[in-house]
Formats: C-alpha cells, structure tokens, sequence
C-alpha cells in the first residue's frame, strides 16, 4: 500500500469504515494520485515537486478521513446500530435456531417414528441407519 | 401551514447535485469527475480531490449511481453512472437549489420592496 495512505486506512478501519469501501477508497485514491502526478509533471514539474503538488490537491488525511467517515452508509452495522448487532441479532439468532432445532425434531419424530408418544424414544428399541444418523446430526 | 426546511448549511447538497448532474450526461471515474466540475464551473467551485470519492460511495449506495469496472489504457477504473433513482434524486436537488438561487437572488435585488435596484 501507498505510503501516505496507511494512516488513512487505519483511520477509517478504526472508525468502522468497511474493509470492502476502504479498500476501494484507497485504490480510487491511489490511482487518483497517479493521475495528479503525471498531470503536474507534465506541467513542468520535476517528480519530487508533482507528487507533493498531486499530495496537497488530493487533500490532508484528516480531511479524506471525515469526509469518508461521515458517510454512514458506508460504516459497518457493528458501528450504525450497535443495539441491534449486539442484543436484537443473538436474540433473533438463538430464537431462529431453537425453532429449527425443533422443527429438525418434529420431522424426525414423523418420518423415523411414527408410532411414538414422543419424540426423544423409540418404542421398538435402538435405531439404526439412516434414522440413527438422522438424531445423531439434530444433536 | 406546511413545516418548512431549513438550510443550516448553504453548501449542503452541493457535491451531490453537481455530480449527480455530471454523470447524468455520461459515466465518468473519479479524476474524470473533478476535472470536470473544475472546468464547467470555471474552477468557482473547486472541490477537495480525495473528497469526492466518499459521495460517489454514499450515492452508490444509496441507489442512485451504479459502479463498474472498466480497463483503459492498462488501468482498471471505477467508472460511475447514474440510476433511475439518482435521477430522481438529482430533479429534487435540482427544484431545491433553483428555489435557493431564486430566494437569494430576490433578496439580493430588493425583490420584497418591489422592484430590482437598477
């Protein structure tokens, strides 16, 4: 990565930028720079004073940091809506799994024994086979 | 009586329209952009270089511009185009702005007196 722009990256990672749209930041940057560069050299500028030149037009860190940074579609969920990612997310997580679990259970329960009360016994004795694979995986 | 908005920042909006306004007429990438604006605008408004790139992102995802990839000259650019949605959203700015420019522009010439001051 371009010297100048490491700051940057760490910046806006530490802000909860996406690493997707960093990335992408960064490389429009640098290419961006690229054409500064040839465009002030080709003004006459020797290559030291282009890239200072292209460096200045490009804008501080500081700057190209708020500007991403203000961006909130382009922020992570983690960081946008922090309740949501960690108290809502699991809640709904641990609910969606209880409910296939249970589901996982209940077609088990039909399909492998469908004289049972229950279905955590069979009342013909051990499975095996595919009905044994079958409770072994819902475990 | 309708709530009327505000205007806390008259520069607000201002990258938008005027890229929105750009791409409208054709795709273009980031560098393509600024020089653009640089010359139709002749270099009145001069945006920060780098600051143009987290607009571009913020519209895209918004929905109103689309991104591709494209190789020219040996270089992979992003070029940006604008959507259906964006034009929409470019017709508000742009009822917006001229509302702005008019109201300014009245208060300027004395409109509320009556006429302009010749």
């Amino acid at each position: 990565m371009a010297k100048p722009f490491h700051e940057l990256r760490e910046r806006l990672l530490r802000a909860g930028v996406t690493p997707r749209h960093v990335r992408r930041y960064l490389t429009e940057l640098a290419d961006h720079l690229a054409d500064l560069r040839a465009e002030e050299e080709r003004a006459g500028r020797s290559r030291a004073d282009a890239e200072s030149a292209a460096l200045a037009r490009l804008g501080g860190v500081d700057n190209l940091a708020k500007a991403m940074i203000e961006q909130r579609q382009v922020r992570s969920w983690c960081v946008r809506t922090p309740w949501a990612m960690f108290c809502l997310a699991p809640l709904c997580l641990l609910a969606g799994t209880y409910f296939v679990a249970c589901v996982y259970l209940w077609f088990g329960w039909k399909i492998f024994l469908p004289g049972a009360d229950t279905p955590f016994g069979s009342p013909t004795g051990p499975m095996y086979g595919f009905a044994n694979i079958y409770f072994q995986a819902g475990k | 009586m309708a709530a009327r908005e505000t205007n806390p920042n008259f520069m607000n909006g201002v990258p938008e329209l005027l890229i929105l306004r750009l791409l409208q007429q054709e795709e273009m990438y980031g560098y393509e952009i600024v020089q653009a604006i640089r010359s139709r605008t002749d270099a009145v408004i001069a945006v920060g270089e780098g600051v143009v790139y987290p607009v571009l992102h913020g519209l895209e995802r918004d929905g109103a511009l689309r991104s591709r990839r494209k190789k020219v000259n040996g270089r992979s650019r992003i070029y940006y185009s604008v959507t259906v949605k964006g034009s929409h959203r470019l017709d508000d700015l742009s009822e917006a702005w001229t509302n702005l420019v008019v109201a300014i522009q009245k208060l300027l010439t004395g409109g509320q007196h009556g006429e302009a001051i010749p």
